[in-house]
């Protein structure tokens, strides 16, 4: 339903007589359209109670948390988190896995949606397509705890297809789970594997809702089907890259839990320990429920300043920024 | 325990708790129940296995055969999870077999709680577990010369918080004066 646009003040009429017309107008519009905006409520309710009340268990990180004392009675602690999190010894070390790992999901893993859905965005055959969506979308329904397993099962030396078919072409069985040098690889691999027909499912979206005479159009101006993907489909999936790239770069430290968990080992930790399992290990397995919590704020605050820090850059340089 | 509770209720607690713990008969009498009635000995008295007396119950169809507060236990969720054959097997041989001469007490316990060792060993132990399990990984999956890089590890271990839990370690009373009612630092 289109709105009639406010009708512009009258030449001479005071701006403040103006601007409460115009908030009248508002606020009768606003009014007209409840049963729409009532909609929201629930919405609303849920993110309040489940995103901006539990903010409140925040206070545990400056504070020396028992459960039987609760949060507001138990003492402040003056800091004491997070002078141990600075002093720990692993520190740096968990904090630079965790941020290189992310940056190697940025490079390696965050294009393969985008590849993917121009790829299927080309197919002609619908069984096909449907077929190549339906095979790629399900891995990311298995949790990783089995998936876990059956990688375990498969990269085996021992037992695995992949030690078989490594030992099949001559050379000596590798144990890739336990080895610093592929691990890391390994965990990009397996997270795209997991991860990209399900991603692809937003671009594949956007792409549909591309207007096709564009494509008539390039098509009339001699562009092939390579030229109409790069000129035409990749343009049209920038916005929806730049949202995602930005809702990825925000969670810069908080690597995957349970695909890092499910998949290493302490043979590997040197190059595999992120913030999520190391503070599992130190935190959550010694009941330091504080000093966890204390690691997840200093996690979602660098995440917070690298999101605004980069939405400031693309804002800079390009018209996608977020805000 | 509760801050609540009265001088002459935790009086009697403690009474309780030392009965219940620290005296022979109290012992025996609330894990086992009464000779003869809920239970035999297997050997000679109070140097053997008691024995539950068949059919013996004890409250509302529970079994009063094992701590003060077994009757919370059912019989058959209880006999689940423990095997009674292999139970008594176990206790005879650590208990009164040649299994008692290998007991080794440790060296150091704080009895009264006067340090901080739980508290610190509760922070340290995410980081000194995982310089152990990096150490035994390695030494076990890949050919490390373990003797050549021992006291590195070792060195790791100690200036990543070990040597702050042994000197708090050191604080602890030995358990062997103890036992004849000396404390030794």
């Amino acid at each position: 339903m289109s709105e009639p646009a406010p009708a512009a003040a009258p030449p001479g009429a005071p701006a403040e007589l103006h601007r409460a017309s115009l908030r009248r107008q508002k606020i009768a519009r606003a009014i007209r359209m409840r049963h729409v905006y009532s909609l929201l409520v629930l919405s609303f309710g849920l993110l309040v109670v489940f995103k901006y009340i539990p903010i409140y268990g925040v206070l545990i990180a400056f504070k020396d948390f028992t459960i039987h004392r609760g949060i507001v009675a138990s003492p402040w602690n003056d800091f004491e988190h997070f002078r141990w999190l600075f002093r720990d010894p692993f520190f740096f070390r968990v904090l630079f896995n965790t941020f290189w790992i992310s940056v190697l999901r940025i490079i390696f893993s965050f294009p393969m949606p985008i590849i993917l859905a121009l790829m299927l965005n080309e197919v002609r055959s619908s069984l096909y397509k449907r077929t190549s969506q339906t095979i790629t979308y399900l891995p990311h329904f298995i949790s990783w705890v089995i998936l876990g397993g059956i990688l375990t099962e498969v990269l085996s030396p021992q037992r695995g297809i992949a030690g078989y078919l490594w030992t099949l072409l001559g050379w000596e069985p590798v144990n890739w789970l336990a080895r610093k040098e592929t691990f890391r690889g390994l965990l990009v691999v397996t997270g795209i594997w997991q991860g990209v027909g399900w991603g692809s499912i937003i671009y594949l979206a956007a792409l549909s809702s591309v207007d096709p005479t564009l494509y008539e159009a390039a098509a009339i101006d001699g562009a092939n089907r390579y030229h109409q993907a790069r000129y035409v489909s990749l343009p049209s999936l920038i916005p929806a890259i730049v949202i995602l790239f930005l809702l990825q770069v925000g969670n810069i430290l908080e690597e995957s839990f349970q695909q890092i968990f499910n998949l290493y080992n302490p043979a590997v930790y040197p190059v595999a320990d992120v913030f999520s399992t190391y503070i599992y290990r130190s935190g959550i397995e010694q009941a330091r429920y504080s000093y966890s919590t204390a690691v997840g704020l200093f996690q979602n605050t660098v995440g917070v300043v690298v999101l605004i820090g980069v939405n400031w850059i693309l804002r800079r340089f390009s018209e996608y920024a977020i805000w | 325990m509760h801050v609540g509770v009265s001088d002459e209720k935790l009086a009697k607690i403690l009474q309780i708790y030392d009965y219940v713990n620290f005296d022979d008969y109290g012992m025996l009498y609330t894990q086992y129940g009464t000779e003869g009635v809920n239970f035999e000995w297997d050997g000679a008295p109070g140097n053997s296995y008691p024995t539950a007396i068949e059919g013996q119950r004890g409250f509302g169809g529970q079994w009063g055969f094992g701590y003060y507060n077994a009757n919370t236990r059912h019989q058959e969720l209880y006999s689940r999870y423990q095997i009674p054959v292999l139970n008594k097997e176990l206790e005879e041989y650590f208990r009164f077999g040649p299994g008692a001469d290998w007991a080794v007490p440790q060296f150091r316990q704080d009895v009264l709680g006067e340090t901080d060792y739980v508290e610190l060993f509760a922070k340290l132990r995410g980081a000194l577990n995982t310089i152990r399990d990096e150490f035994t990984w390695e030494a076990v999956t890949t050919d490390l010369d373990i003797d050549a890089a021992w006291d590195a590890y070792v060195e790791r271990w100690l200036s990543a918080g070990g040597q702050e839990l042994l000197d708090e370690l050191a604080k602890m009373p030995q358990v062997l004066p103890l036992r004849e009612g000396k404390f030794v630092y």
